[in-house]
């Protein structure tokens, strides 16, 4: 099995020590505490939904330009579940239940397509509040590696 | 046989283990627990790990990894029993906000509608109209 360690896991650890840290003593962050100046490079491995309220759709409100390149049609505004099925933010974004769900982040990895190319990936969605008692928002990272065939 | 295996890393918090987060890698939910650990927030960390059986819609947990200074007593006294059922860590659903009602775009307003105030200013125009040339007859 290819392994995707280093760089990856890295990622995702530091997003998860930026939304814990971001807690301030509460169940989770609000969307307002996620901020671009304290993410660095990391911002453009970032995203962010917007779910709306019940019945509404969810939509992006960010995509890192290393997830989705600028030269694509722009996702921001555009429902999540509209994105395109092969692609790194399809994947990053499909266990969006299993979070509203279990409450906590979560992170997955695996092997996706993306523009024609075989990437491994590993992404984390973490939920956000702004008023701690619904969630409104999610706050996501995911980096990927190209796959090489030898 | 399809499995889907996750590993949840829970805190020990107020006298009950509650869930932190869940990641598919063994290796980086036993960093993240650690990670917590160090922290010095909490008195005990720990990983379960959760093989959930798709055929039989099942799922089986066990803790692989969990640190406080009880552990060894505690991982001898349950040698000593038979096999538990895991502790669930405590985990709530999160809820989308409730969408808010909006007034509907043709809400009856209460009041004389345009209409009946264009009728009396009409009868109020015509009576002037009329009181004028009575008195100009005279």
């Amino acid at each position: 099995m290819a392994e995707y360690k280093g760089i990856e896991r890295r990622l995702v650890f530091r997003l998860l020590d930026y939304w814990e840290k971001k807690k301030n003593g509460r169940k989770m962050p609000a969307l307002d505490d996620i901020k671009a100046s304290e993410l660095g490079d990391d911002w453009d491995w970032c995203f962010l939904i917007l779910l709306g309220d019940e019945g509404e759709n969810a939509t992006f409100h960010h995509v890192g330009s290393l997830i989705w390149p600028t030269d694509r049609s722009p996702l921001v505004g555009k429902e999540v579940s509209s994105c395109a099925e092969e692609s790194l933010i399809k994947q990053a974004t499909r266990f969006m239940p299993r979070v509203l769900e279990l409450g906590v982040p979560v992170s997955i990895g695996g092997e996706c397509l993306d523009g024609g190319d075989k990437l491994l990936y590993r992404s984390t969605l973490m939920p956000l509040s702004s008023d701690d008692e619904f969630v409104d928002a999610l706050f996501g990272g995911a980096n990927c590696r190209k796959v090489t065939n030898k | 046989m399809s499995q889907a295996v996750s590993f949840e890393v829970d805190t020990y918090q107020n006298n009950r283990w509650v869930l932190e987060c869940v990641l598919d890698d063994k290796d980086m939910a036993l960093s993240t627990a650690k990670r917590l650990y160090d922290s010095k927030r909490f008195s005990a960390v720990r990983v379960v790990q959760e093989t959930y059986d798709e055929n039989s819609n099942s799922s089986r947990e066990r803790v692989i990894y969990e640190t406080t200074v009880a552990d060894r007593d505690n991982r001898a006294a349950k040698a000593r029993q038979p096999a538990t059922k895991v502790n669930r860590s405590e985990r709530q659903p999160l809820k989308k906000r409730p969408r808010q009602k909006t007034e509907p775009k043709n809400a009856k307003k209460s009041g004389p509608s345009l209409w009946v105030l264009l009728l009396l200013l009409t009868i109020i125009l015509a009576g002037g109209a009329g009181l004028l040339v009575f008195i100009k007859s005279l």
